[in-house]
């Protein structure tokens, strides 16, 4: 039996992937990360046996003549759990959240972690769902912070807000294909620019990919952000440049991050699932979604090229 | 040896929790507290999310806009600023300290003229701009030696005293004095600029034209060796029928009157007043060809080339073909005389643009065709073509957060096009002399390119070298 079992430190050596994990606000994403690294080696260690992974010899007095002495095999101890402590687990995140927001927080395991860290070469944009309140301004731009000034909102309508935004999103737009990595007077930029796939390849500053207000019930509005290379401060920031371009004042509420990558919300789980069971399924779940393939952004490349050249054969 | 015993069976001791594991329902219904180390602890350390403050009640509540502050219009102009075309005096005569600007190559606000602004027309090196002012319902700036600006004086003042002397070249918007019978009443509804003539619009008291009068294009009989610097001479134009709007060429004016007729006047070496003949004519005359019978709603013509569209959504061209404008029709360079353009599958045209050898139309799906020769906005390997070829609508912001954006209009100056979508955005593409795209550089631009402009584009016009936009402000 105890051959078909694995043992805690074959399990904890083996498993490695990424899966993604839902991080309420109040939380700081790096005592996140080491709770659940923690738990997570705690767990294997009092779930799996312990199998010693070597034996030593010790020479004791042979019981049949004291004055021999035979050889006997004992396991070797110093990997033992109340010797090293349970057993340690490499976890990473590429893309933490900070303190006051929620959302998706990708994580890599022992080599998932080259998949995290290729995910920031692959330039992937994140979607975020971000509350904010007209009439106030405070010091961090969040609502929590200490207010400096307080103006009114009376004057904003639904429709002046979706204009501004849609003029911000749009401003950003030219923005993003200088930093497509491609000549812009070249036929590839055309190629790219007509499929609309244009999008910024190599490191830059936030850019807003796609903005979009979800819902206005005054004071309190909700935008639907995609971007690139930002952090939650600086989407704090866009909520201020909104409520300044309103002639007014804005603070967010919330910041919510929906999608990192192609990971979901669907796909991440919350953190009393952050069990070795849950962990391991979630893995498996999402092995597709960080394949080698799409994480090479050269490859995508290379696909789409090969595609539209089959188009043209037929 | 106890000892070791009880080591080596540690592991046997933990082997059955382990299989109680196995089944996944399991795990939440036997409470193994024990050995596992839930979560559970971590949640439970977990702070609410941070409460709303109450702001001081002492903090005053300041407002920056009122209520119903209307949107006003604004004008933006970029390109070459040598001419005085774009209207700002500090370009040409700067302060103290500050340079002499030759290109403006990102759009820059008209102030001094900006509220009053109704529409904008650009020609050879000069801007006409209408307004709602009392005092000069039609404003001028840029080049002024065919006194395509109407007459322009400035006082100067020497030691021998002030003198009055003509302006050559006018750098910020001077009204255009019109022989108009009632001031008040009248209203300018559209200019149009050609190389070195004007023609303006209004609605009780007909056209007026100024300028360049060498080939009859200014509708008067043409006068030998007249000399039209400083010249203050504003003709009325007769036009049988009431005109509804105008194109002026190179040196050649159409006039589109209400029943769809089109009137021309002016040079037709190349046969652009497509009146049959390659003669000047001085007297506005109607076109015959194709389009006796049917109704034409548009005329466009830059240069040489001319379009129009009938109200059915039929083309028409005539005029000059040296760069395959009118190759579908004829093998020759020259059409004297409207002939149908067979674009059938283009749709129904609502709008038509044409260059110096460039053509646009649009249908009234808001999808863009182009043909002709130069940069045409597909990518530097089209570069000639005698049929129209469609633009992507991905390249005018049609995304998936923006699905229903359509092009609304569209012109086109001597070597570049522009562009206004439905939501307001102004692109533009084509060659960037003298930075006339208004996208912050001189490289020319091989497909359409947002210009970033504050607020919402009502109309755009190109000149030469440089373009005119009225804005409306977002708030």
């Amino acid at each position: 039996m105890l051959q078909t079992t694995k043992s805690a430190a074959e399990v904890a050596s083996r498993l490695s992937g990424v899966f993604a994990v839902y991080k309420p606000p109040g939380l700081s994403s790096d005592k996140m990360i080491n709770t659940i690294r923690e738990n997570l080696g705690k767990e294997i260690t009092a779930t799996f046996p312990w199998v010693p992974h070597r034996h030593d010899y010790r020479l004791l007095p042979s019981p049949e003549d004291p004055n021999q002495l035979t050889r006997v095999d004992v396991p070797s101890l110093y990997k033992h759990p109340l010797v090293k402590g349970h057993e340690k687990v490499p976890m990473f995140s590429q893309f933490p959240l900070d303190r006051l927001s929620s959302g998706v927080v990708v994580l890599g395991i022992r080599d998932g972690i080259k998949k995290v860290r290729a995910m920031f070469h692959a330039h992937y944009s994140r979607q975020y769902i971000v509350e904010g309140r007209f009439g106030l301004a405070t010091d961090n731009h969040d609502v929590s912070g200490k207010v400096v000034e307080r103006t009114t909102y009376d004057h904003i309508s639904g429709e002046k807000l979706a204009r501004i935004v849609s003029f911000l999103q749009r401003s950003h737009q030219n923005l993003t294909t200088e930093y497509a990595g491609v000549d812009i007077q070249s036929q590839e930029a055309y190629e790219l620019a007509s499929q609309g796939l244009l999008r910024p390849r190599m490191t830059s500053p936030p850019l807003v990919l796609a903005m979009r207000c979800l819902e206005y019930r005054p004071p309190d509005f909700t935008l639907e952000i995609q971007c690139v290379h930002e952090t939650q401060q600086w989407l704090r920031k866009l909520i201020h440049d909104v409520g300044l371009e309103l002639r007014s004042t804005a603070v967010s509420t919330k910041v919510r991050r929906t999608r990192d990558g192609y990971f979901t919300t669907e796909d991440a789980l919350l953190i009393k699932h952050c069990r070795y069971e849950y962990i391991t399924e979630a893995i498996e779940r999402s092995r597709h979604l960080v394949s080698w393939k799409k994480l090479k952004p050269d490859g995508n490349f290379g696909r789409k090229n090969t595609e539209s050249e089959n188009e043209e054969d037929r | 040896m106890l000892f070791l015993e009880g080591v080596q069976n540690l592991g046997r001791v933990t082997a059955p929790i382990f299989k109680e594991h196995l089944g996944r329902n399991a795990v939440l219904k036997c409470k193994t507290k024990r050995y596992v180390h839930s979560s559970c602890a971590l949640t439970a350390k977990l702070k609410d999310p941070p409460g709303v403050k109450k702001p001081p009640d002492g903090l005053p509540v300041f407002q920056y806009i009122g209520k119903h502050t209307k949107r006003v219009n604004k004008i933006f102009v970029w390109g070459n600023a040598v001419t005085g075309a774009l209207g700002i005096p500090d370009f040409l005569n700067p302060p103290p300290r500050k340079r002499v600007r030759k290109h403006q190559t990102v759009p820059y606000c008209l102030q001094d003229f900006s509220q009053e602004a109704r529409t904008v027309s650009c020609g050879y090196g000069f801007t006409v701009l209408t307004s709602s002012k009392e005092r000069g319902k039609v404003w001028g700036t840029g080049v002024n030696t065919d006194s395509q600006l109407g007459l322009q004086k400035a006082v100067k003042s020497t030691h021998e005293g002030a003198s009055a002397i003509v302006l050559d070249y006018v750098i910020a918007p001077a009204p255009v004095d019109l022989p108009l019978a009632q001031l008040q009443e009248t209203q300018v509804l559209q200019v149009a600029c050609g190389r070195a003539h004007t023609l303006i619009l209004t609605d009780g008291e007909g056209v007026f034209s100024l300028g360049n009068n060498a080939y009859g294009q200014c509708g008067r009989p043409v006068v030998e060796k007249e000399d039209y610097r400083g010249s203050p001479q504003v003709n009325k134009v007769n036009v049988k029928g009431k005109v509804k709007q105008l194109a002026a060429g190179l040196d050649h004016s159409l006039f589109l009157t209400e029943d769809g007729e089109v009137y021309s006047c002016g040079w037709g070496a190349d046969g652009q007043t497509g009146l049959g003949h390659y003669k000047t004519e001085h007297q506005p005359t109607r076109l015959l060809g194709d389009i006796e019978g049917e109704k034409i709603t548009q005329v466009a013509t830059f240069a040489d080339c001319c379009l129009a569209v009938s109200e059915k959504g039929d083309l028409f061209g005539w005029g000059n073909s040296e760069y395959n404008q009118l190759a579908s029709v004829t093998d020759t360079t020259q059409v004297n005389i409207p002939r149908l353009l067979p674009f059938d599958y283009i749709g129904k045209a609502v709008q038509v643009a044409v260059g110096g050898t460039i053509c646009a139309v649009l249908n009234n799906q808001g999808q863009v065709y182009v043909w002709g020769y130069g940069i045409l906005g597909k990518g530097p390997k089209l570069d000639e073509t005698p049929i129209p070829e469609q633009l992507p609508e991905a390249l005018f912001g049609r995304n998936d957060f923006n699905p229903d954006v359509t092009v609304k209009e569209v012109k086109a100056g001597l070597n570049c096009f522009a562009a206004v979508t439905t939501i307001g955005d102004l692109y533009t593409w084509g060659v960037n002399k003298h930075g006339c795209l208004g996208l912050g550089h001189q490289k020319d631009q091989y497909f359409p390119w947002r210009v970033s402009l504050p607020g919402e584009v009502l109309s755009v016009d190109c000149g030469v070298d440089h373009m005119v936009a009225v804005i409306k402000s977002l708030l």
